[in-house]
């Protein structure tokens, strides 16, 4: 796969040019520095994007395009990243031999006008759609709790202190409610102008007509910023936090946030995916095999860990009566862990783990452009230096991160109507 | 071994039926990873049959196909299943639906020894009481998860509504009773009737030549010794045209109201292939309730629903089920609005020509990727437990012409209102 970058004043171009896929995936990074109250706008602007443009007054018109462009639907995502807030538009497009020429120059034209030729007419988004994505984000609020899962996910974050991350990334129907047409209007215009942006492209393409088009749609509308992203060390002082709500379900959701102090770029880069395996990921980690099925206290377990905010997340479906028991199986693993309690086995089944998640990456365009994405933006490590580092990780330095770990939060969804 | 072609995508699928009367299903693709599904027709609706070796008809404990998939992964001595898949790179999990239970494994490397390892696991049963006991509280855990997503429920109630003598509307995993209820011997008697080699199939999507892996799956199955497989002798369900409820509302931890509008319909209405007979129904509910019709935008705009109309087409056996559904707070409404555009369908050209289009563009989606392939063929296999090679074909010989035929012999005669409603709107 041969990789390119075009840098220009206020923007950059990345090619990613294989032919191993039948389509050409395209995704425009957009990072603004954290502000709570974007979250709520961002919500909003994304369903205002989706579904109309300049040319397109509603989204029976707007998919009716898609359909036309053989299903080259626009999609916008919102994810925070520590310190900076990233807003991806992405286009999949199918290569013209499996559909008709001069396919990829239409969805493109119509991907930057869904971006920079939003239905904005006299200083206000259309009325109409704008009434509608406010009501939709309402809806989407009012039905936060349904999903028990997430729900205790972001009640425990909310107990972060100090972080990006104990924030809802969708946003706030509080912040909803002060929210104008007009507000949202000066927000869009000014999210390009305070964003660092770059564009990547994966697939098989003229690069030459690529350039062409991107540089003459993007050119006068982007702005030259800094990327202002850093990761987040834990270094302030903290305490265990714990709390208990009550919900109407069967089954409780236990979650528990542990920090991880002062980690290495190493650390970070190479060892919390292995560690993460060891610990949480897949029906052979120490959580499931322990926690699950020796000890029969939960019909799901798993850990996530985030490289950006230094957390390690558990989360766990359980009975609330086993909550105390539960809880302390966890810990006890983590401090099995720390006191080294790992064998030669199981690191090299968590490298082999990780070794199949990084070769089925390289058979996916959007996971290879995501990877190059958060390798270039976000100092991760790109696909092949991942792969060259995993030979390296030593037992000893799976215990030394253990031992970095503290627990943070303890927090229970707890289902009032438990076993019927 | 005989070649199918996937017609009208230039692909190949090796099929082979071995003498124990095993299907493999292979297909070769040039990517990393790879992977395997084991399956074997045997699922949550099948609880009513005729042992083998035995004579009369036995009704077994409701979920006891799930429970015998978890069971599966017991192994008499040596590393457990997920230990020894975790050394050979492979991630191996499994699944039962209404009529099929599938083991799979995925990995990158060592391919045959994954692959071995999942035909032999699946192939030697180890349940204890013991281990057996030790089962029951992680399902029903997984029961009480279940139950605690309202639009599951609703789906299930939905179905429940629908069939008179159909269990599509019963739960996979059964309910606590019939979970505490099953014993060891009834695991033993369900696995030796249905997992014998006549009754399953292999399909693999790896970057092997398809021969050699075909090769590989005999020797695998040349020293192992079954029993001779026989015409496994199920209860056969007949099902009327009616719906078992016209009307039904029950409360859960919903925010809002859900309306659900089925309709059912005996796929012999239609003088057509039932394949062809669903997409032509796809495309007439997405151009009539989809985000592309101007019907969904209306009500959402009039405020007469949240969010967008709810849509599925499915196959039950017999029938084929129309079902849409609305978060609204007015229900009356939003029914005779529905019964009104069912009176009143737009029949547009345009329409079809563009969902076609979108359709048949899915199908090059598919191939990108060894998960979108491997479900497509299983798609294939799901309804027919066989993989023909045609559902491309099918999609491309749609016609306007004969599309306005099939929506001509709608009956919407037989139809089923389910509406959940808040907890806290209970009188």
């Amino acid at each position: 796969m041969k990789y390119k970058k075009y840098e220009y004043d206020n923007y950059n171009i990345h090619f990613l040019k294989t032919d191993k896929f039948k389509s050409i995936f395209v995704s425009m990074i957009l990072i603004n520095d954290f502000e709570k109250g974007a979250l709520t706008k961002n919500s909003l602007l994304r369903r205002l994007l989706t579904t109309s443009a300049e040319n397109l007054k509603d989204e029976t018109e707007v998919l009716k395009k898609e359909y036309d462009l053989y299903n080259s639907n626009v999609f916008i995502s919102n994810s925070i990243y520590n310190n900076v807030i990233v807003t991806d538009f992405s286009i999949e497009v199918l290569e013209d031999k499996y559909t008709e020429k001069g396919l990829l120059k239409k969805a493109l034209d119509y991907f930057f006008d869904k971006i920079f030729k939003p239905n904005i007419k006299n200083g206000k988004f259309d009325e109409n759609n704008y009434t509608l994505a406010v009501k939709s984000l309402n809806d989407f609020y009012d039905r936060e709790k349904e999903n028990k899962r997430r729900y205790a996910y972001i009640k425990a974050c909310e107990l972060l202190d100090d972080e990006y991350f104990k924030y809802n990334s969708s946003g706030y129907k509080k912040d909803l409610e002060k929210i104008t047409n007009k507000k949202m209007v000066d927000y869009y215009n000014n999210l390009f102008k305070c964003a660092n942006c770059n564009i990547f492209v994966i697939g098989s393409f003229d690069e030459e007509e690529l350039l062409n088009i991107i540089n003459g749609r993007v050119r006068d509308k982007l702005h030259k910023n800094k990327n202002n992203f850093t990761l987040n060390c834990n270094e302030n002082k903290f305490e265990l936090k714990e709390k208990i709500d009550i919900e109407n379900n069967n089954q409780s959701n236990l979650i528990l946030i542990y920090k991880i102090l002062n980690m290495t770029d190493r650390e970070r880069n190479v060892i919390l995916p292995v560690f993460n395996r060891i610990l949480g990921v897949g029906n052979n980690s120490k959580l499931f095999r322990n926690v699950r099925e020796s000890k029969s206290l939960a019909y799901d377990i798993r850990s996530s860990a985030y490289r950006d905010g230094s957390l390690i997340i558990i989360e766990a479906g359980i009975d609330s009566k086993s909550m105390n028991e539960t809880v302390n199986s966890i810990k006890e693993e983590i401090e099995n862990l720390k006191n080294g309690n790992i064998n030669g086995e199981e690191l090299e089944e968590a490298k082999i783990f990780r070794r199949r998640t990084l070769k089925q990456f390289e058979d996916d365009n959007e996971s290879i452009l995501y990877i190059k994405i958060n390798s270039i933006l976000f100092g991760d490590d790109d696909l092949d230096e991942r792969k060259e580092s995993l030979k390296t990780v030593k037992r000893d330095e799976i215990i030394s991160l253990a031992k970095k770990l503290e627990l943070n939060v303890v927090y229970m969804l707890k289902g009032e109507t438990e076993n019927e | 071994m005989n070649k199918i072609k996937l017609k009208g995508l230039d692909e190949i699928i090796f099929h082979e039926k071995l003498d124990n009367g095993l299907n493999i299903y292979v297909m070769k693709k040039d990517f990393n990873s790879f992977r395997c599904y084991f399956i074997t027709n045997y699922g949550a609706l099948i609880d009513k049959f005729v042992p083998i070796n035995e004579k009369k008809m036995h009704t077994f404990p409701k979920g006891i196909a799930h429970f015998l998939e978890h069971k599966m992964f017991e192994q008499k001595s040596g590393p457990s299943v997920l230990e020894k898949f975790s050394s050979l790179g492979g991630l191996c999990n499994a699944f039962t639906n209404y009529y099929y239970t599938t083991y799979y494994v995925s990995g990158v490397d060592n391919f045959y020894e994954n692959l071995n390892f999942l035909i032999d696991y699946v192939q030697s049963p180890y349940f204890t009481d013991e281990n057996v006991e030790k089962e029951k509280g992680i399902i029903d855990q997984e029961r009480l998860m279940i139950k605690d997503n309202p639009y599951r429920t609703f789906y299930m109630k939905s179905l429940e509504n629908l069939f008179v003598n159909y269990e599509y509307g019963k739960t996979i995993v059964g309910e606590k009773e019939d979970i505490y209820n099953i014993t060891k011997e009834d695991l033993y008697k369900c696995y030796n009737t249905f997992y014998n080699p006549s009754n399953m199939s292999l399909i693999i999507v790896s970057n092997k030549d398809e021969k050699e892996v075909i090769d590989e799956v005999k020797k695998n199955q040349k020293n192992k010794i079954f029993e001779k497989g026989s015409k496994i002798k199920i209860e056969k369900v007949t099902e009327p045209n009616e719906v078992n409820k016209k009307y039904d509302i029950f409360y859960d931890n919903v925010t809002k109201p859900e309306i659900g509008y089925s309709i059912k319909i005996k796929i012999d209405k239609f003088n057509l292939d039932y394949d062809k007979v669903l997409l032509y129904l796809y495309i007439l509910i997405n151009s009539n309730f989809g985000k592309i019709s101007k019907f969904n935008l209306k009500l959402k705009e009039g405020n007469i629903i949240d969010g967008d109309i709810g849509k599925g087409i499915n196959k039950y056996d017999d029938y084929i089920v129309i079902s849409l559904n609305a978060s609204s707070n007015n229900e009356k409404e939003i029914i005779k609005l529905f019964d009104d555009k069912f009176q009143n369908l737009d029949i547009k050209e345009e329409d079809f020509n563009l969902i076609k289009k979108s359709m048949i563009s899915k199908f090059v989606y598919y191939f990108t990727s060894v998960n979108s392939i491997i479900n497509y063929l299983y798609d294939e296999y799901y309804d027919n437990k066989k993989i023909t090679g045609d559902t491309f074909i099918k999609y491309k010989e749609l016609n306007f012409e004969e599309y306005k035929k099939v929506i001509s012999q709608l009956d919407t005669n037989y139809k089923s209102i389910t509406i959940m409603k808040p907890l806290n709107m209970k009188e």
